[in-house]
C-alpha cells in the first residue's frame, strides 16, 4: 500500500506525505472545516504561505500553533513542517498559564495564531519581556478584526513555486507536552522518521485511498491528532474536522459528512449509546473505526460494530513517547467476555516490526499469562524527553532480550500480560496497582465489576482511606446509575474478594477530567480527602 | 404534559444545578448552549437528559439532532415535544 503512494526512503519530512498527495490530487478535497472545504491546492497554498513567512522572519526551530479547528491550524502545522521546523501545539481551551509554561519551556519565539484569538493572546503575552511574535492569516470572512494588533500576516502563495525545506529526518516534527497532574509538563519530541514509521505501519492495517473521508476529533495537543492528519493526507483523503460541540455526540456529523474512517477515544461510544444515537446501521458509510487513548470496553466494541456494520473496529494502544499508537487488535466479535481481561478488548500486538516485552517484578521476561510492565522497542521511540536527560535516563533502558532486535526500550508504566492467543492485554497502570490491607490489588479489576453491575461505562475505583503507601479499603465513583448503593455492593460481593469490595459507592454527576479528557483520579482523591 | 409544564421541569432541574450561581434558569437565553454557558459539561448533559426523560416520560431522539441545538433549552423543548 505505502509503496504505491510514496517512497518512504525518499521521504524525509511528514509534510511530504501531504505534498505528494497534492501533486497527485491537487483538486481533491483535503480539509473540511468550519463549513468550508479546501482542496489540496488551497491548503498547500496556505501552508506554503506560512512556510515562506517563517523563513522571512527567520523563525527558530520550534514554532507554536494556537488555533482551534480552523484552516489556520492545519495550514499552520503543514507550513511549519514544510519549512523544516518543529511544531508545538498550544490549546486556546487551556488556561493561559499552561500555554505560557509550554511556550517558555519550548522556547517559542513565533506562534501561528487564529485571528480569533489574536487580540487575547497578544494581551496575554504583552507583559512578557520576550513575548513571542504572532503570525496569522488575513481573511475577508473573519469574525474579528486583526487591525491594530502587531502581527505578521501570511498570505497564501497561490500559483508561485514552492519547495519544501531539505532537512534531516532526525529533526522533531513536533513536541507534545503531556499533561502531568502536578508541576511542569513533560515535552516529548517526535521525529519525522518516527511519524513516517508510524504512518507506514498504520497503512498496512487498512486499504485506504483518496476517496476516504477521515474524522478529526482529537485536539492538536493530543498526539492522536497526528494520526488523523497524516494518515489521511498520506493517501490523498479528506480530513473532516468534527466541530467542538459535536465531538461527544457526533452521530449527525458522521452521516452528513459521509465519513468512512472514524478515530476517537472509546468513551465517545458510551456517550453516544446513552443518547441512543448508536442504533443498528446508524453509520453505513464507515469502513474503518479506530479507538485509542483509553481502554476499550468489549461492550462498546460490540455496540459500535452494530452501528457501523460495514466497518472493522480496531483497538490501538500506545504512549506519546512511542509515537501515537504502537499495538493493534482487530475486534472479531466472537470474543467471550470471560476470556477478556477486565471486560476490555486486548491491545493486541506491536504493528509492523515494532517490538514489545513484558518485564516482571524480578526484572525478567514475564512468561505468557504473567503480568508485568510493558516495554516497547523500535523506530517509533522518541529520542528522549525535551531537555530532561534525567527523566529520559529513567524512562528508557538499554538491554538485550533473546529473539528481539531492539536494544533500547521505553518503560511504559503500563501493566500488561500476554493472553493465550499471544495478544497483549492492558491491565492498568503500574502505579494504579495498590495495596489494600496488604493485598496487591489492581483497581481496574474492581472497576470492571462495578461497570458490569451498574451497566455504566463511567466508573473509577480509588483506594481509600490511605494508610501510608497502602490503603485500608476501596471506594468507587459511578456516573449514570439508578441502582442504590447496597445493591451495587451486594453484587460486587458476589465476584470480588472482601478486601476488593468497595466500601462506598459515590454516584457522581460528572467526572473531573484532565486536559486530555481522561478521568482525573487525583481530583477524585482530593474530593475524598476534603470529605 | 404541555410545553409550559415541560419547560418548568427543565427550569427546575437547571435551577438545582445552578444553585451556586447568581443566575436562574428563567433568565437564561433559551437559544444558547448550556455547555457554552458553563452550566453543564458533556457528562452533566447526560445526567440532565436522563432526568428529563424520567420526569416527562418522553424519550428524546438525538439521532438527527445537532448538538448546537439540543444543548440549549429551546433545543431540548423541541426534542421533548409532547
Amino acid at each position: 500500500m505505502s509503496a504505491e503512494n510514496f517512497d518512504l526512503k525518499e521521504m524525509r519530512c511528514i509534510a511530504g506525505l501531504f505534498w505528494s498527495s497534492y501533486r497527485r490530487f491537487p483538486d481533491r478535497p483535503a480539509l473540511s472545516v468550519d463549513g468550508k472545504t479546501l482542496s489540496y491546492r488551497d491548503l498547500a497554498s496556505m501552508a506554503a504561505g506560512f512556510a515562506v513567512t517563517l523563513d522571512e522572519v527567520d523563525a527558530t526551530q520550534q514554532v507554536g500553533v494556537i488555533a482551534y479547528r480552523t484552516a489556520t491550524a492545519y495550514a499552520g502545522i503543514l507550513g511549519i513542517l514544510a519549512s523544516g521546523r518543529t511544531y508545538v501545539a498550544l490549546n486556546p481551551k487551556f488556561p493561559h498559564e499552561r500555554n505560557q509554561t509550554i511556550a517558555e519551556f519550548a522556547e517559542l519565539k513565533h506562534i501561528i495564531c487564529d485571528p480569533e484569538y489574536l487580540a487575547l493572546e497578544f494581551d496575554n503575552y504583552k507583559a512578557n519581556q520576550d513575548e513571542p511574535a504572532f503570525i496569522t492569516i488575513d481573511d475577508a470572512d473573519l469574525k474579528k478584526s486583526i487591525a491594530g494588533i502587531p502581527c505578521r500576516v501570511a498570505a497564501p502563495i497561490g500559483g508561485q513555486p514552492f519547495e519544501m525545506a531539505a532537512l534531516a529526518s532526525e529533526a522533531p516534527a513536533y513536541i507534545m507536552f503531556t499533561s502531568g497532574t502536578t508541576g511542569k509538563p513533560k515535552g516529548v519530541p517526535i521525529t519525522n522518521d518516527n511519524v513516517l514509521a508510524y504512518v507506514n505501519n498504520v497503512l498496512a492495517l487498512a486499504p485506504l485511498d483518496e476517496h476516504d473521508r477521515f474524522s478529526q476529533t482529537f485536539d492538536l495537543t493530543f498526539d492522536l491528532s497526528v494520526h488523523d492528519m497524516f494518515v489521511c493526507w498520506a493517501v490523498g483523503a479528506c480530513l473532516c474536522v468534527v466541530p467542538d460541540r459535536a465531538v461527544m455526540a457526533p452521530a449527525k456529523f458522521i452521516r452528513e459528512q459521509n465519513l468512512t474512517v472514524w478515530f476517537s477515544v472509546p468513551s465517545t461510544i458510551g456517550f453516544m449509546h446513552k443518547l441512543r444515537t448508536l442504533k443498528p446501521n446508524s453509520f453505513p458509510t464507515l469502513r474503518c473505526s479506530w479507538f485509542c487513548g483509553e481502554a476499550l470496553p468489549a461492550q462498546s466494541a460490540r455496540l459500535w460494530c452494530e452501528a457501523a456494520p460495514n466497518s472493522f473496529v480496531e483497538n490501538l494502544y500506545g504512549p506519546t513517547e512511542a509515537t501515537i499508537a504502537f499495538t493493534n487488535y482487530r475486534w472479531r466479535g466472537d470474543e467471550l467476555d470471560k476470556s477478556l481481561a477486565g471486560g476490555y478488548v486486548p491491545i493486541g500486538r506491536p504493528m509492523g516490526d515494532l517490538e514489545a516485552v513484558i518485564i516482571n517484578d524480578d526484572n525478567k521476561l514475564a512468561p505468557p499469562g504473567e503480568s508485568g510492565e510493558l516495554h516497547l522497542g523500535g523506530n517509533q521511540l522518541t529520542p528522549g524527553y525535551w531537555q530532561e536527560p534525567e527523566k529520559s535516563a529513567l524512562a528508557f533502558i538499554n538491554q538485550a532480550f533473546p529473539e528481539k532486535t531492539s536494544s533500547r526500550w521505553y518503560r511504559t508504566g503500563d501493566l500488561a500480560k500476554q493472553n493465550d492467543e499471544g495478544n497483549l492485554e492492558f491491565i492498568g497502570r503500574v502505579d494504579s496497582q495498590v495495596k489494600i490491607l496488604g493485598y496487591r490489588v489492581e483497581l481496574g479489576e474492581i472497576e470492571r465489576v462495578v461497570r458490569l453491575v451498574c451497566q455504566s461505562e463511567l466508573v473509577a475505583a480509588v483506594a481509600w482511606p490511605r494508610v501510608g503507601a497502602s490503603a485500608s479499603g476501596v471506594v468507587a465513583f459511578v456516573c449514570g446509575t439508578n441502582l442504590d448503593v447496597s445493591t451495587i455492593i451486594n453484587a460486587c460481593e458476589k465476584s470480588l474478594p472482601p478486601y476488593m469490595v468497595p466500601k462506598m459507592i459515590y454516584s457522581i454527576e460528572q467526572f473531573p477530567l484532565n486536559a486530555n479528557g481522561k478521568i482525573d483520579r487525583g481530583q477524585l482523591e482530593q474530593r475524598l480527602a476534603e470529605g | 404534559m404541555n410545553e409550559q409544564e415541560i419547560r418548568e421541569v427543565i427550569f427546575d432541574i437547571l435551577n438545582r444545578r445552578m444553585a451556586s450561581s447568581e443566575m436562574t434558569a428563567e433568565t437564561l437565553n433559551e437559544q444558547t448552549s448550556l455547555i457554552d454557558l458553563g452550566i453543564i459539561d458533556s457528562f452533566g448533559f447526560l445526567e440532565l437528559t436522563s432526568e428529563l426523560e424520567e420526569k416527562t416520560g418522553i424519550l428524546m431522539d438525538f439521532s438527527d439532532a445537532d448538538p448546537d441545538e439540543f444543548t440549549s433549552v429551546s433545543g431540548l423543548l423541541k426534542l421533548l415535544k409532547p
